[in-house]
């Protein structure tokens, strides 16, 4: 299965990552032989070997929605990795018009 | 003797017999990576606060003597993707460059309350995406056996500084071979626990469904003893499994896929031959079994990892933390951010797990992968019916030069041997099988134990029978 350039500039976009035209193209030639690899499990027949999923034995672990800790119990702390900040607040670009 | 030389062990024996003081174990350690790390490169930082550290423990050690907590005066070399409250943890990427931990790792926690050392933050790819530290953003890590080559990867940093005696232990993670590929390349124990036996709780995730954070040592014992501290039931992760006692192996019957390690060099299956021997004369049987998925599971990994890679590294957007780039909107800050923050095999990765998961190819590719998950579970479920572990080469090839795999697809087929392990939960070992005369060099390479999920005890025992250790 191939990748266009075009197709990769999507995917990039999808994964908002920029990339220039460079880039793209290096990675649709890279995915052809990754992808080419990866399509050897399509000569497995997972039906055949009558295949489930591997963990099964594995439940999510959930918490009861109760106890919550003090408000603004971590904001500093977290507030001091934010790249842009207003009070207690993240800062982003505006996001509507 | 030197004190660097010394194994977890015998640190902690040396110590309660007073043979020698934590400040003159911390001194040669901070002496020995003063002078080695240079020009290897294991360590991206050095923790401050060491000689501080030693002193209180040398106190300790007079005032509680044998009852002072097991690791005090230990110190451990931890990869830069666990969190250490107070530290960076950059994930060697330069999105997080200057990323502040702001709590401890579960795994953390467990070595403090036994007093042991962190002494310093280890280089690896970058988010762990790699296999030989040259995807670092802070330059590559080099190996100590001859450093034209690699120290394997992603946890080469641990490796790297295991091996050139600058930490008698180090904690690395997987998410397939992360820990067993560079410690067959260094010529260490590498081992790789239950998935869900380790809490990750602090680990900076890559592939959810996959990683584990395990130990680097130089002997079996060590690799043991500090997977007993960092092992065991946590709330803060959703896949921790209930607490379990790790059990022994039900026979000494080892199995060998031998159509799967046909792929391994032929000095590698020359080597590893050898110690299926010396294992025969310790009582081990050695038989051949089938596994006829297995050399189909690093394809279902290349599905898998990019997927949750995708999903995972979504969270970082420039705004709440780590690398932001100022653009003309919104959008353009994240895409300027995450070109700029992620390096190239990371871009990589992410967009081929966003190509995998997007509309149209989810049953070709990800329900098909994770049917042969299921596989590979029913493969090994049938082997381990009649053996208690399954033998590999740890790696096809003894470490290559920095460079020389400048292809992707080539440093992919790198963990071949590693992938059933880790699509299937599984626990994992390797250990040095002995080396390989390579242009002048003895370079080592590994041996590789399976056995089923929540046997870890097992491994520990056949590589120590391996290696004639004794466990006393």
């Amino acid at each position: 299965m191939s990748v266009s350039t075009e197709e990769v500039k999507k995917f990039a976009d999808l994964s908002r990552i920029e990339i220039n035209d460079a880039e793209a193209e290096e990675l649709s030639k890279e995915f052809d032989s990754i992808l080419g690899y990866i399509d050897t499990i399509q000569s497995f027949d997972v039906l055949e070997a009558g295949a489930e999923n591997v963990h099964l034995d594995i439940h999510n672990v959930m918490r009861d929605d109760k106890d919550p800790h003090e408000p603004n119990a971590f904001t500093a702390d977290l507030l001091s990795q934010a790249p842009q900040k207003e009070g207690r607040f993240w800062k982003v670009k505006k996001i509507l018009g | 003797m030197e004190y660097t030389d010394l194994s977890v062990r015998e640190l902690q024996q040396g110590y309660r017999a007073k043979d020698f003081s934590v400040s003159e174990v911390v001194r040669a350690y901070l002496d020995k990576i003063e002078k080695e790390n240079p020009t290897l490169n294991a360590y991206l930082e050095v923790f401050d606060g060491a000689f501080e550290y030693a002193k209180e423990a040398d106190a300790l050690f007079l005032e509680k003597g044998d009852r002072a907590p097991s690791l005090t005066g230990i110190p451990v070399a931890v990869k830069d993707n666990i969190l250490i409250k107070g530290r960076i943890a950059s994930s060697a990427s330069k999105m997080l460059e200057n990323h502040v931990a702001p709590y401890d790792a579960t795994v953390i926690k467990k070595l403090r309350e036994e007093n042991a050392l962190c002494i310093g933050r280890t280089n690896m790819d970058e988010f762990a995406m790699g296999s030989s530290t040259e995807h670092s953003a802070f330059g590559p890590t080099r190996n100590p056996h001859d450093p034209e080559r690699v120290p394997g990867g992603s946890s080469g940093g641990s490796a790297s500084a295991v091996a050139g005696k600058m930490a008698p232990v180090a904690l690395g993670s997987e998410t397939c071979g992360s820990i067993r590929q560079p410690a067959s390349l260094c010529g260490l124990v590498g081992f790789k626990p239950t998935y869900g036996a380790v809490s990750r709780s602090g680990l900076i995730a890559m592939g959810s469904s996959l990683d584990q954070i395990g130990p680097l040592s130089r002997t079996v014992n060590d690799a043991e003893l500090v997977f007993n501290i960092i092992r065991g039931y946590d709330e803060l992760d959703a896949t921790s499994l209930p607490a379990y006692e790790p059990v022994s192996a039900k026979n000494k019957r080892i199995g060998v896929p031998r159509a799967f390690i046909k792929d391994a060099s032929p000095e590698v299956q020359q080597l590893f031959e050898g110690n299926l021997k010396k294992l025969e004369k310790e009582g081990y049987e050695i038989v051949d079994i089938e596994f006829p998925s297995a050399p189909y599971a690093l394809a279902a990994y290349y599905i898998v990892m990019p997927a949750e890679v995708s999903t995972n590294l979504a969270r970082l957007d420039g705004v709440r933390y780590g690398h932001h780039a100022p653009g003309e909107d919104l959008l353009d800050e994240y895409k300027k951010s995450r070109m700029e923050g992620f390096g190239k095999e990371t871009r990589r990765r992410i967009i081929l797990g966003t190509h995998i998961l997007s509309s149209g190819y989810y049953d070709a590719y990800y329900a098909r992968a994770t049917a042969l998950r299921g596989a590979l579970a029913k493969d090994l479920e049938k082997a381990f019916e009649s053996v208690s572990y399954i033998a590999t080469p740890t790696t096809p090839n003894v470490a290559f030069k920095l460079g020389e795999k400048a292809d992707p697809l080539s440093m992919y087929l790198e963990d071949v041997f590693a992938a059933p392990a880790n699509l299937t939960g599984i626990p994992a070992i390797s250990v040095s099988a002995g080396t390989i005369a390579t242009d002048g060099k003895d370079l080592p390479i590994g041996i590789q134990f399976m056995s089923p999920k929540r046997s870890d005890k097992s491994l520990f025992d056949v590589a120590r029978t391996l290696l004639g250790e004794t466990n006393t």
